[in-house]
């Protein structure tokens, strides 16, 4: 462990050496456009640093060191509010998918203009009618010649916006089973026929975007993995095991800054936080927080005596996405109706309005509440699948999914 | 790595885990809960034959000297079987105590299993009077009472929380089988528990020796909560495979009720119920071991993760089992009643709450 903590001590200083040019503060208040400038200059000065792609090849531009360097590099970032997400989905998926599946001289030339904040990938799986049911996927690539033609859409597309390439899940054969008709690509975003289109969220964020395929034609070149065996690949792709950064507060407000707002407020003229309401939502929170840091530095310990990272990535987010949530609230509660104030320059991770606007995105994006629990019930608690009528229907006999 | 265990330490819980699926048993239990003031005398022996009375005492008192890691496994695993006596966590409590104390003979005696100690502390429902109503008088004898004490039905000797004759918080050691002692067993939602009121009126007591005696008392009431909360975390790892089980084996609408989601997802709270709670107290036991400052805020979040985890798995593997759940011959109710008075036996969760809020509001 002694070595990981040098590792962490280490990079906490030469982030906050940082903090004041690419953090929070340098942040606030910019057009989304300038933010994703600054955060490429920010992964460029990583990338400079040795800390982009810490657990990846160095041949490739990484570190090449391990996980656990990787995740305790993002926790620690994670605390200084840096630009990040828009290259979360390209780093995480897309381009270790095409380290594993493209050819040396493709993945020489995509992982490092990748790692410098370049050229950002994304991720093309869900469709309107097929989102947890990664298999029920509709649009279609058709073999013409040496090339494929893709019509259809797709849906809550990461920064597909400002996306230069992505990878794709198409049906190629509608006659077969569901999960054994589909082909995997990637391709070039700017190829002509694909329109992207920005969704604004409930919190007013346009993060993700319907992408429309009319008549888009890529070279068969640029499959990955076998005809029909795109469900393989894709599953690979969600499986890119890795302890991804961990934050208890489920990257809203840390309870601190609750318990710092029920000093300053009252409640029938008494400090709220003498008041047994206000010190249940304070005690729940402490505890299960503090459970999940329990869990996490075990979870380190073990990975780092070799272990295979288990469930602990989805009870991280259950229950620190519910905690937030509800502590967001009594936060909102405690200000009473000032508490509905939305400043537009505020980030989820320190303003409790905007923290609450978020989060019933990030329960359901990366698996519904629904999907984690059927997930710890199938795989960890040897319970039966859920019942799948359609699983060996071939897909043309499918009800469409409306 | 404190936070893994080691080889011993899993060692040690298949150990006991293979010693007690011979030992205690639900029907054990079931046949104590008809009677106030009874315990499992099979299952006592085995835990005194086997040491476990002496895990945490030091090797110069008379005990094996184990950290309290290993105290906790155990611990985990009679609460996993229900076991039928509950003086392991009182006797872990009081040994604090009585090392700071300086009562090596009753350390020996307790470390041995040959003299049950209970922890008589509570009055009302506070677990930590801050000005106790039993007192001392000028005679040095007890006058007053502590009601549902746990295990005070049979217990050989008290630790109270008192006043001294100066009006100060002391505790003092009394002998429950003396002059001036009467105890009243107390039926309850869990007699295996052995509850009494024990009432005192000019009984004979040893005041231990104690620089702080509010501290020490604060101590021991941390280190009692710790045990129960492992106990828990053992009963809802028994609930999580008792609704597991069920729910793979019982059909209903032409399939195994597991396939109903609503069915499935409560037994996967359970899971994470169960993960919480257990990751919590290996961790306020490490904190506790390494004399932490902030050990008591850890051991008041086990200890609520512990509550809320077991009551939680108790009535949603009762409800999984439908029907049959509720009868007296499933084991869900066993867990219901035992989840409750876990909960209760070392300050309900309002005065645990209050300790991680002042804790906080003072950082």
């Amino acid at each position: 462990m002694s070595d990981l903590n040098a590792f962490r001590s280490q990079v906490r200083t030469w982030l906050a050496g940082h903090a004041a040019e690419f953090g929070v503060e340098a942040r606030r208040g910019l057009s989304e456009a300038d933010d994703l400038a600054l955060a490429r200059r920010w992964q460029r000065t990583k990338y400079d640093a040795g800390y982009a792609g810490i657990s990846w090849p160095k041949t490739y531009g990484g570190a090449g060191l391990s996980e656990l360097e990787q995740a305790i590099f993002a926790e620690e970032e994670a605390k200084f509010n840096f630009g990040t997400s828009y290259f979360g989905i390209s780093l995480g998926q897309p381009i270790p998918v095409m380290l594993k599946y493209a050819s040396e001289d493709l993945r020489q030339r995509f992982a490092h203009p990748a790692l410098k904040g370049e050229e950002i990938w994304c991720q093309l799986f869900s469709e309107p009618a097929a989102g947890s049911d990664l298999a029920g996927i509709r649009l279609r690539a058709v073999r013409d010649g040496d090339d494929w033609v893709l019509n259809g859409q797709k849906l809550w597309t990461s920064w597909a916006q400002y996306s230069d390439y992505g990878v794709i899940v198409t049906r190629t054969d509608p006659a077969v089973a569901k999960h054994k008709g589909l082909t995997y690509f990637w391709l070039d975003m700017k190829t002509p026929g694909i329109t992207v289109r920005p969704v604004r969220l409930a919190n007013g964020e346009e993060d993700v975007n319907e992408v429309f395929f009319d008549e888009v034609r890529i070279p068969d070149s640029q499959r990955l993995g076998p005809v029909g065996g795109g469900f393989g690949v894709a599953i690979d792709t969600l499986m890119i095991e890795r302890y991804s950064a961990a934050d208890e507060a489920g990257f809203g407000p840390a309870l601190d800054s609750f318990v710092s707002l029920a000093k300053v407020t009252t409640i029938d003229g008494k400090p709220a936080i003498e008041d047994g309401r206000t010190r249940r939502e304070i005690a729940n929170a402490f505890r299960q927080q503090r459970a999940l840091v329990a869990i996490r530095t075990k979870t380190f310990m073990a990975l780092q005596e070799g272990a295979e990272p288990g469930a602990e990535g989805s009870i991280h987010k259950l229950v620190s996405m519910r905690l937030r949530q509800r502590l967001s609230a009594a936060a909102m509660d405690l200000k009473g109706a000032a508490g509905a104030e939305l400043d537009p320059h505020a980030f989820p991770k320190d303003d409790w309005a905007h923290s609450w606007l978020t989060v019933p995105t990030l329960r359901i994006a990366g698996g519904a509440d629904e999907m984690l629990l059927n997930t710890i019930a199938e795989r960890l608690l040897g319970l039966p699948q859920d019942y799948r009528p359609d699983k060996a229907v071939p897909f043309d006999q499918i009800q469409p999914s409306r | 790595m404190p936070y893994l265990y080691s080889d011993e330490q899993n060692q040690i819980r298949e150990e006991v885990r293979r010693t007690l699926s011979g030992t205690a048993d639900p029907a054990t239990l079931r046949g104590l809960l008809e009677t106030s003031g009874q315990y499992d005398e099979g299952y006592w022996r085995t835990a005194r034959d086997m040491g476990w009375t002496a895990m945490n005492v030091a090797e110069a008192d008379g005990g094996l000297g184990l950290s309290l890691v290993e105290t906790m496994i155990v611990a985990e695993e009679t609460g996993r079987v229900l076991a039928g006596a509950p003086f392991l966590a009182t006797g872990f409590a009081a040994a604090h105590a009585l090392k700071l104390g300086d009562q090596p003979e009753l350390l020996g005696a307790l470390a041995s299993g040959q003299k049950i100690v209970a922890l008589a502390f509570s009055e009302g429902n506070e677990p930590l009077p801050l000005g106790p109503a039993v007192a001392i008088g000028p005679d040095g004898r007890v006058a007053g009472e502590k009601t549902a004490v746990l295990g005070g039905a049979v217990a050989d000797v008290a630790l109270i929380l008192c006043h001294d004759a100066g009006g100060v918080p002391a505790i003092a050691l009394i002998d429950l089988n003396s002059a001036g002692v009467t105890r009243a067993p107390i039926a309850s939602i869990d007699n295996s528990r052995c509850l009494a009121t024990l009432s005192f009126d000019g009984a004979a007591a040893t005041v231990l020796r104690l620089n702080d005696a509010a501290l020490v008392a604060r101590q021991c009431l941390a280190r009692f909560a710790l045990h129960l909360a492992s106990e828990a975390v053992g009963g809802i790892e028994a609930c999580l495979k008792l609704a597991a089980d069920y729910a793979n084996q019982r059909q209903a609408f032409g399939q195994a009720i597991g396939k109903f989601q609503a069915v499935k997802h409560a037994i996967s709270e359970i899971y994470v119920a169960n993960e919480l709670a257990r990751a919590s107290v290996l961790d306020a036991a490490v904190r506790l071991e390494n004399a932490d400052d902030d050990a008591e805020a850890y051991v008041a979040a086990a200890r609520l993760n512990a509550i809320h985890g077991y009551d939680y798995a108790a009535a949603a593997s009762t409800q999984v089992h439908g029907g049959i759940g509720v009868t007296w011959e499933a084991e869900p109710h066993l867990h219901y009643r035992r989840a409750r008075s876990l909960a209760l036996e070392a300050g309900g969760a309002t005065y645990w709450e209050d300790r991680i809020a002042s804790y906080l509001e003072a950082a």
